[in-house]
């Protein structure tokens, strides 16, 4: 149960909180910042987040590399793998910051307030991922949540973007009701709502009379992850919001929100899901089965490249929940899957954002495919990295999402899930279409002179070097591990 | 000053360097070839003259280095193994290492290679100097110096065959050089596809080798198809050896052009006339031969094996040879002259006489090569004009062309001292000594057809009366410099090149027997009869007077008396124009393969089954489904919140359904 107050060691959880802390002190300075000084173009803001972000980084890699055990304070989890992720988080983290520095400024609408909110947001994603408790996944989620939405509607004078807001507040709050009815109903059954605690006594409870209540508490629960991680039939804001809001936060929401709530989820999986399994195990598969066929099948038909991504990052989210049946019998195994996914994911998927910013540096955001046409003669290397990009989320090899869906794959084929593994492969082969359709229309299409004209506009941009750097580096991240899958793996592997 | 040489580049290193120069050369050739607009060629034709020419002889210089270190061991084997540079495939029942063999087969074959290759290369310049491709025309052939380089010195059979179908590309590039040209593209596929065929065989073959190899229990490490292994486990191979060898020999008969796959090389004349002399006479079609003498400790296990192997080769000669007789384009005489002088290369390995087929392989190379660059040369200074009809008296014109092409025509017609004469007759003798009189005997008219036709073509081209119209009369003029040195190099070589090997029983040594001999062990063992000396003078004198007849016939009805092949054409109509289509063969093939195979191809597989099916209703229809739900299932985003709610509330309410049931 929960230490006493006294029985808390708090110089090591100071020592485990300093990153938090500098990124909270960071976010209090952007919000003075935004409070007190006039001039709102300065690079001041997101330079001190991006140092704030790396100080964190760099703490917590010490962390992560030291052999030190993990530490448990009951609430709080500080083990290899909230650390490994926290790091995954601060890495996207920082590539929205580098995405948006070129985006804002593109739209003249440079505000301080901005960067503090996506630090609060990393922060919730913190406690999240750190979460030893349903109390604390809930703050995180809320703390996470609260600051995305706000980001979500950052352009006030645009329509979608206020639209985008509204619906992913209104759908949260939906969303968060079944969390917290779920917590409720676990703790009603159980009488903790400590993770070890459940995963200790999730036997003992599902044998005894309270287990409807327990199960009903699970089920809401799992609706509530359902909804952040834009499993169907909980997905249907997804497209809209990140079609609206800005790419750059739409690209903070597609990597490191996705990522924290995967992470939480699999750990509450990890707790709950092995005592009366057989149940999530056809609840998660079909789950999965309904998220990647309406993902691929819904991108087909998307005739604009952000909301093809967002429904490909549905389709990715039905892909990942593939590797969940797998918990029951092989957590470890699962566990390490899912992390290699979701690294791999969010390299090539923040890659692939920042080619649509890129597109969206003009005065409109012109985010039509039909745009792309001629890319490939107007700007080789941009679109030989999307093409990269593409390719690496449709798993061709050696990019780095050919290994990350087969090792997921493999996962479920050696717990025996090989139905459900077959289902995903023809989803991949669906997804083909709609990933190799950008390739064809830069290579192969001549742009229309309509088209050209609008397209002159974003063409007067030469390429920010914030931008360059996020291109360099996921690109350089999906061929690395792509052709090295065994670093990925042993960093995974040291991680669960 | 070789010993100072390897203080700076281990021997290993520089066999290497064989095969990195062309690769080199072909890298860079490309490079411009695909950086430069056709317009700007002028600008970089000197670099590509210089790469191109250049690293193809260095290449040749570490080939001779290395050639000239290996003869001064005496006693010792000097052949060596580079190790492998890396291992290209490793699985737990397959390791293919790329490594590299220096023998004294394969520094005899790569001396050629790039001895003649550079040559070629050379005259090329001149050749091909007003052709807007000349930075992809060096680049390709570099390229196919290196493949070919690779082929002959491979360690093992894996990597070898990576250097057949390299050449196989190369050629196919190059005789289809001028694609624009629909029939010379076509040219270009029909050889591909016709050496797919055999290749077929060869993967056949490969395949049985990993049998025969993995039933042995050799062990995996060191690699089933190295050439070390395979001799050392050469006792396993017998059961299978019949069925290897006719394998891998049909692999030989496309590559090499034999019957029956030999039509494409004629059509491979559409290609530029220094890659017919350096791929599809010189180097190229001779790999057929050489894989057999490699692998000649297989194909000594089946004796019924060497039979087929050398009567096959028996009947291309004196077929090939036929067909010479009546082609008046001056490619195509050449092109069946070289298949039927392969046919000679196969009898003599097909008869146990492999260093005799080899001896001939090297010498046709030079011969065979200049008569092509001879060709060349005429074409080039008539324009473009290649039937032999309409030309004449050009040694008035053209003397070095028309003087080197006479030691060329004298050599392969086996005229004494010219090389051809102790190579022909060094194949021609072991056959007869061998007791294969009927081989001989084929061999024998063969070589009668083949003086007569070379010299006809001297006739009709340099001597009797002129058939060029005056006023292109005066512009024929001799070829440029850097066309004629290659020429007149090769000439020396054709004049000189037997000394490799005259006989014992002409005061010689038999130099390249001996030296071959320690690969070729089946072939010493045969003991000669020392009785045989008088037998094999009057074999020599009787063959050489029957080629030098004629030659002098050829020459005196082609070029004074043209009117008599005529008439006798017009008594004997029905075999003649029999020969003169070509027995009819390529019709034949168009009858019998070509065609049923299209229309199967085209009514059956292709619309019925593709069209309809496999595309209409399991591609397209699979395609057209997923459109349909798409399109429904993205209906269902309305952007209405209150609708997102629903399917929200839906999807808990089956959920908890599902728990409560």
């Amino acid at each position: 149960m929960m230490p006493q107050f006294t029985q808390i060691d708090w110089s090591s959880l100071f020592n485990m909180g300093l990153p938090w802390i500098v990124i909270f002190a960071a976010a209090a300075i952007a919000f003075l910042t935004a409070a007190l000084v006039e001039e709102e173009n300065s690079l001041f803001t997101p330079v001190m987040t991006l140092v704030a972000i790396a100080v964190a980084f760099a703490l917590s890699w010490g962390r992560w590399l030291s052999p030190l055990p993990g530490l448990s304070f009951g609430m709080l989890v500080f083990d290899k793998l909230s650390v490994f992720v926290w790091l995954m988080i601060l890495f996207s983290a920082a590539i929205s910051v580098l995405l948006s520095i070129p985006y804002l400024a593109a739209r003249g609408f440079v505000k301080p307030e901005y960067y503090g909110l996506l630090l609060l947001s990393t922060l919730g994603m913190a406690c999240l991922v750190s979460a030893g408790d349903l109390l604390m996944v809930y703050l995180g989620i809320e703390t996470m949540s609260l600051a995305v939405y706000v980001l979500a509607g950052f352009l006030r004078y645009r329509a979608a973007s206020n639209e985008a807001a509204l619906k992913y507040f209104l759908i949260g709050a939906f969303a968060s009701a079944f969390l917290l009815m779920g917590i409720a109903f676990v703790f009603g059954s159980a009488g903790s709502t400590n993770l070890a605690v459940l995963a200790e006594r999730s036997t003992e409870i599902m044998a005894g009379e309270g287990r409807s209540f327990y199960l009903f508490g699970v089920a809401m629960l799992l609706i509530g992850f359902g909804f952040k991680i834009a499993a169907v039939p909980f997905h249907a804001w997804a497209p809209d919001v990140y079609d609206g809001a800005p790419t750059p936060v739409t690209v903070f929401m597609a990597t490191a929100v996705k990522a924290a709530a995967f992470v939480a989820f699999l750990r509450l999986g990890v707790s709950v899901f092995s005592a009366g399994g057989e149940v999530w195990i056809t609840v998660l598969s079909v789950g999965a089965v309904a998220t990647m066929l309406l993902g691929n099948l819904a991108a087909i038909v998307q005739e604009n490249i952000k909301r093809m991504l967002a429904y490909s990052s549905i389709a990715h989210a039905g892909y990942i929940l593939v590797a969940f049946p797998s918990i029951v019998s092989d957590p470890q195994g699962a566990g390490r899957a899912v992390l290699f996914y979701l690294f791999a994911y969010i390299l090539m998927t923040a890659g692939a954002f920042a080619v649509v910013v890129v597109m969206g540096l003009g005065k409109d955001e012109p985010t039509g495919i039909s745009r792309l046409a001629g890319l490939g003669k107007r700007r080789p290397v941009l679109a030989a990295t999307l093409t990269l990009f593409l390719l690496s989320l449709l798993g061709i090899p050696p990019t780095v999402g050919f290994f990350a869906k087969y090792y997921l794959f493999l996962t479920a084929v050696k717990s025996g899930y090989i139905w459900l593994v077959v289902i995903a492969v023809i989803n991949s082969a669906i997804s083909a279409y709609y990933y190799l359709r950008p390739i064809v229309v830069m290579y192969f299409k001549i742009p229309s002179p309509l088209v050209g004209e609008g397209q002159g506009e974003g063409e007067t941009h030469a390429l920010s070097p914030f931008i360059v750097a996020v291109l360099a580096i996921t690109a350089l991240g999906v061929a690395y591990f792509g052709i090295f899958p065994s670093n990925l793996l042993a960093i995974v592997t040291g991680s669960f | 000053m070789l010993d100072s040489l390897y203080q700076l580049v281990s021997i290993q290193t520089l066999a290497w360097l064989i095969v990195a120069f062309p690769l080199a050369g072909a890298a860079v050739n490309a490079l411009i070839a695909v950086g430069t607009a056709k317009r700007e060629m002028g600008a970089y034709r000197g670099v590509v003259s210089f790469f191109g020419v250049f690293l193809p002889l260095l290449a040749f210089a570490a080939s001779a280095a290395i050639f000239v270190t290996m003869t001064n061991f005496e006693g010792v084997d000097p052949s060596f193994i580079t190790g492998s540079l890396l291992q290209w495939a490793v699985t737990p029942g397959l390791v293919v290492d790329i490594g590299l063999k220096i023998d004294q087969l394969s520094i005899v074959m790569a001396l050629m290679v790039t001895g003649v290759g550079t040559l070629i290369h050379l005259y090329s310049v001149g050749y091909m100097g007003h052709d807007e491709g000349y930075a992809r025309y060096f680049a390709e052939l570099n390229l196919f110096l290196f493949f070919m380089l690779v082929l002959v010195l491979a360690d093992n059979l894996i990597l070898m065959f990576v250097g057949w179908e390299g050449v196989g590309l190369c050629s196919y590039l190059l005789i289809g050089f001028w694609f624009e040209d629909k029939a010379k593209a076509r040219a270009g596929t029909k050889a591909f596809v016709v050496n797919r065929i055999g290749d077929g065989f060869f993967l056949a073959g490969l395949f049985l080798v990993y049998a025969v190899m993995a039933s042995a229990n050799a062990p995996v490490g060191s690699g089933y198809f190295n050439f070390e292994m395979m001799s050392r486990y050469n006792a396993y191979f017998v059961p299978a050896a019949t069925l290897i060898s006719l394998l891998l020999f049909g692999g030989a008969i496309g590559k090499s052009a034999q019957i029956p796959l030999y039509v494409w090389l004629p059509d491979a004349m559409a290609g530029p006339t220094p890659v017919s002399a350096l791929i599809h006479a010189a180097t190229m079609v001779t790999a057929g031969v050489y894989m057999v003498v490699r692998l000649n400790f297989i194909f000594a296990l089946s004796p019924f094996a060497l039979s087929v192997v050398a009567t096959v080769g028996a009947a291309t000669a004196l077929f090939a040879a036929t067909m010479g007789l009546t082609q008046t384009d001056i490619k195509k005489i050449l092109a069946y002259s070289t298949i039927s002088q392969l046919g000679y290369m196969f009898m003599a390995a097909g008869v146990g006489a492999f260093s005799a087929a080899i001896g001939h392989l090297v010498t046709h190379a030079f011969f065979k090569a200049l008569l092509f660059l001879c060709a060349g040369s005429v074409i080039h200074a008539m324009s473009g004009e290649q039937d032999i009809r309409n030309m004449g008296s050009l040694r008035l014109r053209m003397p070095v062309t028309c003087w080197t092409f006479v030691i060329a025509a004298l050599a392969i017609a086996g005229v004494a001292p010219a090389s051809g004469f102790f190579s022909k007759d060094a194949i021609l003798w072991q056959t007869f000594e061998r007791g294969q009189y009927g081989l001989w005997a084929v061999g024998f008219i063969a070589a009668g057809l083949t003086a007569f036709y070379i010299f006809r073509a001297v006739g009709m081209v340099f001597f009797g009366e002129s058939n060029i119209p005056p006023e292109k009369w005066k512009r024929v003029h001799e070829s440029p410099t850097s066309m004629i040195i290659p020429l007149i190099i090769l000439a020396f070589l054709s004049l000189l090149g037997g000394v490799i090997e005259v006989p014992k029983i002409l005061g010689g040594s038999d130099r390249l027997g001996a030296w071959l001999s320690r690969l070729i062990a089946y072939e010493t063992a045969h003991a000669p009869d020392p009785s045989m000396a008088a037998r094999e003078i009057i074999v020599m004198v009787i063959t050489l007077l029957w080629s030098i007849h004629f030659v002098v016939l050829g020459w005196v009805i082609y070029a004074q008396r043209r009117e008599w092949p005529d008439a006798v054409a017009k008594k004997i109509s029905i075999i003649f124009r029999l020969v003169a289509n070509k027995y009819y063969v390529d019709e034949i093939y168009d009858r019998l393969i070509v065609r049923p195979l299209n229309w199967v191809s085209t009514k059956v597989l292709w619309q019925t089954l593709d069209d309809t099916f496999i595309d209409g209703l399991a591609v397209h229809g699979t395609a057209r489904a997923v459109g349909v739900w798409a399109n429904i299932v993205s209906m269902a985003e309305t952007g209405v919140l209150q609708q997102y709610l629903l399917y929200f509330l839906i999807g808990a309410v089956v959920i908890v359904g599902y728990l409560a049931l």
